[in-house]
């Protein structure tokens, strides 16, 4: 009876004694109180909106619409075929995935800019180092806002942590202001790419990458002298250089060469690589004579339905002597050891095999992607200065210094062009011919109102000039009341 | 429901006691002259009645008397001799004479013998004083159905309001439990479960599916753990009355299990053996190798871009025919219980063991159960309930996927069908095939493997402590661990694991639960009043600890993930987790009776959770019911055709918190690492939640229903028809709703109390014996549901999509004014037609396209053109269950039925509209295709067949999913072993059962029950693990 009365006693007391009630910790999980308190978080919150920001598998999302809604690429067969239909037919709405995609990775990646620039005090230490990670996470926000801007116009500017407010989008101004705001900022602390911190690694944010992006920003914007300046100012960094062989730009074994001023890296592993060689090639190509480096075997590489291929103008507009010819591929043994002709079997339909990863295994591919290279800045400041009347013939020769890397000698429709529309036309030419499958053909014509006579030209019923932008994706548009859709969409 | 028979029984026991008594009396005559005369009245002690044809007998003789219609008796006796006083139904009581002559008894109502009792929470009532709507199934009528395999399927289709259905054919697959519909949008939706007073933890299965394996969206059943075999009864707790007492966890429903206990007098011991073969109901009807080169070929030749079919030898490859097999099942079950007047215990080994239907699937269960009672003396009583079972699940690569990311079955299915080899002779590896990003199905099926041990114990011990006989005190500790392991390969011969050399996952997770209770039970009648009251506190917590391995570029593959650390050193990765979340609660409830005929329950439940906002931890959820026995009225009397009619009404509030932890905070998980040059660093991200970010809500609290239900409980003609009939509505209001963000905020998600959404309908159960003679019954117990669910207010959300499943995306529409989860979606109106007008569309159409309905006539097909299709929720289920008993013979035949759903069918989708062009696709479809010579307007030419522009949600792919199914049909035999004069054996009975024999059906998938997505209330059939159709043999010996 005792006995019982004690067990019972202990019971209640092993039921109910126990430790304080309901109070847990996060065990596995950090919050703001425990990890944006010192440098070491802070960076990682930074390497994570540089991971954001890099397309890695979804690079195609990117490339293919800014590039088969113009004249250069075709895309059918597969999947993705259906994905990119919108963009190369002109029908695309707000509720298109793609676009869906491009605004919330570039916002995810601002929203990890803004926590990185707010937290940036708790950053102790190295006070340099502090600097210039507050400048990439300026790099990173103007960076993406100039994407956005570029893709959508005025967008909702966040700069701040805040409550999930309704927010209107910025004016024109507003917009322009931040971007050349934050990239200047960004650049003046960032890094020279020739004197880099230690362990600053490749691929992180330079003075270059900063003034790359507002040079290219003025460019879209028409900001002519801007442009030219700032162009001019990644000139006088004295670092960058064209690499002589027009196709070992992109070798995977090449990366990091003096020509690339920002690039995405990727490697050949599972969500840090691209897949944009899958698609490239058609299914059946095993390999192609004019790219030794490539064999795709079909049990390491997968074959991908979907077909990207590069249209016929643009390479047979090309001089025989073109070196930009060379990533061409027209004949290839497939893979059951037969050899074949891309262009025997339909037009439009021959392969240009710049970015490929000889290791790629799958759907991985290590091939960094190229955003802002030193040709772009050459015809960059090319293109500004001719829009805005000043030397015609700087803007020749630095034309002229990009054809010459491509192995070209016969210069004369550059020299006989005159300045205006002349020369324009042509650097249009040679910026498609040195960009293919490097997404600027939009942004290109774009900038001098041509996106949509272009596509007219196809046969395409283009339904508004609306469509020199894109529509706020649905994911947005629905969820903030006080956005307005742009006239047209 | 089982019939009660106890007014038949008694007036033939009564006769025969009767009888027996007077004989007695007669025999006794001759010694009553040197004896006392004793006479009295008994009566009963409810409510004073005098009790004809009870037996008063003098102990230790034969002396004995039965009472008179008023209860009188008289008896010559020994002047110190001890009366026995016995009826059936009531306490036998003694009393000494100490040379009384009057003697006047009341008795007891035997509540256990008497009055069928249900398991409520925290406590039994008799079944005639339930004030709730409370089902209860014994274990007769669950096997009626056939060999149940869960728990689940003991319930399927025999309880009005709840609607189960298995998600796939997977052995131990993913069952959908809903009680009433949904009560949530967002949080889960699955009932408490409750063993032995224990809240069961269904959040234990391993959730990951391990590197490069494709894994399913449903994680297997984790009330596999329990042995159906063991199980005494179950109570689906359905009220607000009934739940409210589970508070927070309540209003999804509960179910309680009550397991067996032993027996008082007697050993018995029971073993049954059962085996099973199963076979694919329903087979995926493709093209065949032929029919696939011709109608490819064709498609070309109209104008679609792929490759050409080239001819081949031979019939090509049946490739779903290699991975096919029939299905096995054998199930040992042994069981031993016993006791004595103060102890009883049940012992209980279950051997479970299943090969599926598909090649490397399958189940093995080893189950062991012990459950104790004993009292020390009057006072104390104390008993313990424990179970401890090892799982081992084999899995087969089965995702939801596309391509290289669907596993297996979808590669048997789709795979070239022209493909004339398994293994490439040059190569010597599986083949594959240059024209679909699809691996070889039997590389995958045989090389992409993955198998899970689980070890769970569980259980709880209890004491009760008297301290009048009214009044006791409880506490209960319960514990649950579980420890899984699973082990995962993708070897070398796979496309995935061919450039590391293989890739091996293993995963552990453990999961402990402890649970502290103390109850004061209050249990006493006051002469018209009766009170029944437990008041008690409870503390649980749970935990959960895992960690992963992944190694890969093994050397030697051999050893797959018994040596990861084999592989490369760089390719090595590890995880870990741990996580916690506490409930603590105050519990009460009184049941109050007057007059035995007016019933009052009040109970409730204050629950506090560490999953809320530090502002809004604790809630109350309060319930109240009444009813009236109008039976018991005297003015009913005269209605002798109605035995039983009790009025019920309940209303109250309970909660839903089936939500992740933590969610309150903004939280960071170790990001993905950015690449800079060829090396990852290391970063953190916001973390994730179900592939979304979630930005933090301080203020979360509780989400809550109040439900009303109004009853009625009948019995006629002496409660040989006995039925319930309900009306239920039940609101739910704050629902923990997923908010979508705009995306510039850079979060998905914020997890708000928005909302409002109601579920109601009528549900009726009722059963009866048609025939009832005593060799020859038939029996008839059937039930029958409504259902009408909807979204009643978002507050200022906007109507929402969810579900997305490859290239369909939002399938399913969030929207005030409709069903949860509705389906979104185009109209098809047919196929274009040459002679069509093509000017009437600004969308491109030719002939041989789908027609999509311009619903706003604007001429183009946009997103503007969907239109609302269905939803999941059946507006009718109900279940039929026959019983025909002939001497030893028993025949059960168990219809269901569910009309009124919507399934989208997404291997209708992949066919239509194929993500690569020589992918295979069903048969049925493409044979009869649209071409010139058939302008069809079933089927378009599929020429034109986009993936990627969010057509494939239409009237078409979403597909009545209404069904009648012959579920099962048991055949069984008592041996009559008396008359072959074996007494060493008490019983033999052998049946025969057949499962999921019949289903009749529009739907044209493999089965309208199936559900490949993770979420129950958006069903998406694709590529399902196939249903079978089982034969079970079983013995059944007790001892």
């Amino acid at each position: 009876m005792k006995k019982t009365k004690i067990l019972f006693t202990l019971l209640i007391f092993f039921s109910l004694g126990c430790e304080d009630m309901l109070e847990t910790p996060t065990f596995d999980e950090f919050a703001p109180d425990n990890v944006l308190t010192n440098a070491k978080g802070i960076q990682a919150m930074l390497f994570n909106a540089y991971h954001t920001a890099n397309r890695h598998q979804s690079v195609h999302t990117w490339i293919l619409p800014q590039e088969s809604s113009t004249d250069i690429m075709v895309v059918s067969e597969g999947g993705v075929a259906g994905l990119n239909a919108p963009f190369a037919t002109f029908t695309w709405t707000a509720e298109v995935q793609w676009l869906n995609e491009w605004w919330n990775r570039l916002y995810s990646a601002i929203r990890d800019a803004n926590t990185v620039i707010e937290s940036i005090d708790n950053f102790e230490g190295d006070e340099t180092r502090k600097v210039i990670v507050l400048a990439e996470a300026r790099f990173i926000r103007g960076s993406a806002y100039a994407d956005l801007y570029n893709l959508f116009g005025p967008v909702v500017l966040r700069t701040g942590s805040g409550e999930p407010t309704n927010e209107a989008r910025a004016t024109e101004q507003e917009m322009l202001e931040l971007i050349e705001t934050e990239l200047r900022l960004a650049a003046d602390d960032l890094p020279h790419p020739a004197s880099l911190p230690a362990d600053y690694q490749y691929g992180r944010a330079t003075k270059g990458s900063a003034l790359g992006y507002l040079a290219k920003h003025y460019l879209n914007t028409r900001q002519w002298t801007e442009a030219a300046e700032t162009a001019r100012e990644i000139m006088d960094l004295g670092f960058y250089s064209l690499v002589p062989t027009f196709r070992e730009v992109f070798f995977v074994s090449n990366e990091g060469n003096s020509e690339m001023i920002f690039v995405w890296p990727s490697i050949n592993q599972q969500g840090y690589h691209t897949s944009f060689p899958n698609g490239v090639a058609s299914p059946d190509f095993f390999s192609a004579p004019n790219i030794p480096e490539l064999v795709r075997d079909p049990s390491v590489i997968a074959a991908w339905a979907t077909n990207w291929r590069v249209t016929d103008w643009v390479i047979d507009v090309m001089d025989a002597e073109d070196e930009r010819l060379a990533p061409t591929v027209d004949d290839y043994i497939d893979v059951t050891n037969s050899a074949q002709k891309y262009s025997d079997q339909r037009s439009n339909n021959r392969r240009y095999m710049k970015l490929f990863d000889p290791g790629g295994q799958g759907n991985f591919h290590g091939v960094d992607i190229p955003v802002i290279r030193y040709a772009d800045v050459l015809f960059t400041r090319a293109e500004a200065l001719n829009e805005s009347g000043q030397s015609i013939d700087e803007a020749r020769q630095l034309i002229i210094q990009v054809r010459e890397r491509a192995g070209l000698t016969d210069h004369s429709s550059i020299l006989n062009a005159s300045q205006g529309v002349e020369l324009r036309d042509l650097i249009l030419l040679e910026r498609a011919k040195e960009f293919i499958h490097e997404a600027k053909r939009r942004e290109d014509l774009v900038r001098h109102n041509l996106y949509i006579s272009n596509a007219e030209s196809r046969g395409i019923t283009v339904d508004g000039p609306h469509r020199n932008r894109f529509p706020i994706p649905v994911d947005e548009a629905n969820n903030n009341n006080l956005i307005v859709q742009d006239d047209g969409y | 429901m089982k019939i009660k028979l106890r007014s038949r029984k008694k007036n033939a026991i009564e006769a025969l006691m009767l009888a027996c008594a007077f004989m007695l009396f007669g025999l006794n005559l001759g010694h009553a002259q040197d004896r006392v005369r004793v006479s009295g009245q008994v009566s009963t002690l409810e409510d004073n009645e005098p009790l004809p044809g009870v037996t008063v007998l003098e102990k230790g003789t034969n002396n004995g008397a039965i009472t008179d219609a008023q209860g009188n008796y008289t008896l010559q006796v020994a002047p110190d001799a001890v009366l026995a006083f016995s009826f059936l139904g009531y306490v036998t009581q003694e009393m000494p004479v100490n040379n009384r002559s009057t003697i006047d008894i009341t008795l007891v109502e035997d509540i256990q013998q008497l009055q069928e009792v249900v398991v409520v929470g925290y406590g039994t009532v008799r079944k005639s004083d339930l004030t709730g709507a409370v089902v209860s199934i014994k274990p007769e009528e669950m096997t009626a159905g056939g060999a149940n395999l869960t728990v689940e399927q003991m319930l399927q289709g025999r309880v009005p309001g709840v609607n189960i259905q298995s998600k796939s054919g997977e052995p131990g697959g993913a069952i959908s439990v809903r009680i009433r519909g949904a009560s949530s949008i967002t949080a889960g939706n699955q009932p408490l479960y409750v063993v032995d007073g224990v809240p069961f933890n269904t959040n234990t299965q391993i959730t990951s599916s391990g590197s490069g394996f494709v894994g399913n969206q449903n994680p297997r059943n984790p009330l596999n753990t329990i042995s159906p075999n063991d199980i005494a009864s179950i109570e689906v707790l359905k009220d607000a009355s009934a739940t409210a007492i589970y508070g927070s966890r309540g209003s999804n429903g509960v179910v309680l299990i009550t397991t067996k206990g032993g027996n008082k007098d007697r050993l018995t011991v029971n073993y049954g053996y059962a085996r099973s073969l199963q076979e694919i109901t329903n087979e995926y009807e493709l093209l065949n190798a032929h029919q696939y080169q011709e109608v490819l070929n064709a498609i070309l030749d109209e104008g679609a871009s792929g490759a050409r079919v080239e001819d081949f030898q031979g019939d090509g490859i049946n490739w779903p025919e290699l991975i096919y097999r029939d299905g096995a099942i054998d199930e040992h079950n042994l069981s031993v219980a016993g006791g004595n007047e103060n102890t009883d215990f049940y012992v209980a080994l279950n051997v479970f063991d299943q090969e599926g239907i598909l090649i490397n699937s399958g189940i093995e269960r080893y189950n062991l159960r012990l459950n104790l009672n004993t009292k020390f003396n009057e006072k104390f009583k104390m008993g313990t309930n424990l179970n401890t079972s090892y799982i081992k699940d084999d899995f087969f690569s089965n995702g939801t996927g596309v391509n290289e990311n669907a596993g297996a079955l979808y590669a048997a299915l789709y795979y070239d069908p022209t493909l004339t080899r398994i293994i490439d002779p040059f190569t010597g590896r599986f083949t594959t095939n240059q024209n679909q990003v699809i691996d070889n199905p039997l590389a995958l099926a045989l090389h992409e493997t993955a198998e899970q041990r689980t070890y769970r114990t569980f259980g709880s011990m209890f004491m009760e402590y008297f301290i009048i006989p009214g009044l006791s005190a409880k506490v209960r500790i319960g514990g649950d661990v579980s420890s899984a392991r699973r082990d995962v390969w993708v070897g070398p011969e796979t496309l995935d694991g061919v450039s590391t050399g293989g890739i091996g996952t293993i995963i552990n997770r453990t999961n402990t639960y402890h649970l502290g209770e103390f109850t004061l039970n209050f249990n006493e009648d006051f002469g018209d009043h009766a009170i029944n009251a437990v008041a008690g506190v409870t503390y649980e917590e749970f935990n959960t600890f895992n960690n992963s391995a992944e190694g890969s570029g093994f050397l030697f593959p051999d050893l797959r993930t018994n040596a990861l650390g084999s592989g490369a050193d760089t390719l090595e990765f590890v995880g870990s987790g741990r996580a916690q979340a506490k409930l603590n609660s105050f519990l009460g409830r009184v049941n109050y009776i007057f007059k035995d005929k007016y019933l009052l329950t009040v109970s409730g439940r204050a629950d506090g959770s560490s999953r809320f906002g530090p502002n809004n931890r604790v809630a109350f959820f309060p319930s109240a019911a009444v009813a009236w026995k109008m039976h018991e009225e005297p003015f009913f009397q005269r209605i002798s055709q109605v035995s039983e009619l009790k009025l019920r009404a309940s209303y109250g509030a309970i909660g839903n918190q089936a939500i992740p932890n933590n969610i309150f905070l903004t939280l960071f998980e170790p990001g993905p690492g950015a690449v800079f040059g060829n090396t990852i660093f290391g970063s953190i991200e916001p973390k994730i939640v179900g592939g979304e970010t979630l930005f933090a809500n301080p203020g979360l609290k509780w989400e809550a229903a109040v439900q009303l239900d109004i009853g009625i409980d009948f019995g006629l003609f002496d409660s040989r028809v006995q039925g319930t009939i309900d009306y239920y509505q039940r609101d739910t209001k704050d629902l923990l709703l997923e908010v979508p963000l705009a995306t510039s905020i850079g979060f998905d998600k914020r997890v708000e109390n928005l909302g409002e959404m109601q579920n109601r309908g009528i549900e009726l159960g009722l059963s009866g014996y048609v025939i009832d003679r005593s060799n020859f019954k038939w029996e008839v117990a059937a039930n029958f549901t409504t259902l009408t669910n909807e979204v009643t207010d978002l507050g200022p959300v906007a109507p929402f999509g969810a579900g997305d499943l490859n290239f369909a995306r939002d399938v399913a529409r969030v929207e005030e004014g409709i069903p949860l989860f509705s389906y979104l979606g185009y109209i098809v109106d047919g196929v274009w037609q040459t002679e069509d007008d093509f000017s009437a569309t600004k969308t491109s159409a030719q002939p041989g396209d789908w027609k999509y309905r311009d619903v706003n006539g604007d001429s183009l097909i946009t997103s503007d053109d969907k239109v609302i299709l269905g939803d999941s929720f059946h507006d009718i289920i109900w279940g039929l269950t026959n019983t025909v008993t002939y001497k030893g013979f028993t025949l059960s035949v168990y219809l269901e039925g569910a009309h009124g759903a919507q399934l989208l069918n997404q291997n209708l989708v992949n066919t239509f509209y194929p993500i690569t062009f020589r992918n295979n696709r069903l048969a049925e479809p493409y044979l009869n295709r649209w071409t010139e010579n058939n302008p069809t307007n079933e089927y378009s030419s599929f020429v034109r067949t986009n993936t990627g522009d969010g057509l494939q949600v239409n009237s078409r792919t979403v597909e009545d999913a209404s069904y009648i199914r012959l579920q099962s049909v048991r055949l069984s035999y008592a041996i009559p072993l008396d008359e072959f004069g074996i007494d060493f054996i008490k019983s033999i009975d052998v049946s025969l059962t057949g499962q999921n024999l019949k289903t009749w059906t529009d739907y044209s998938g493999v089965d309208p029950a199936v559900n490949s997505f993770g979420n129950n209330n958006i069903p998406m059939d694709f590529n399902a693990y196939p249903f079978a159709r089982t034969y079970t043999v079983g013995v059944n010996i007790g001892f």
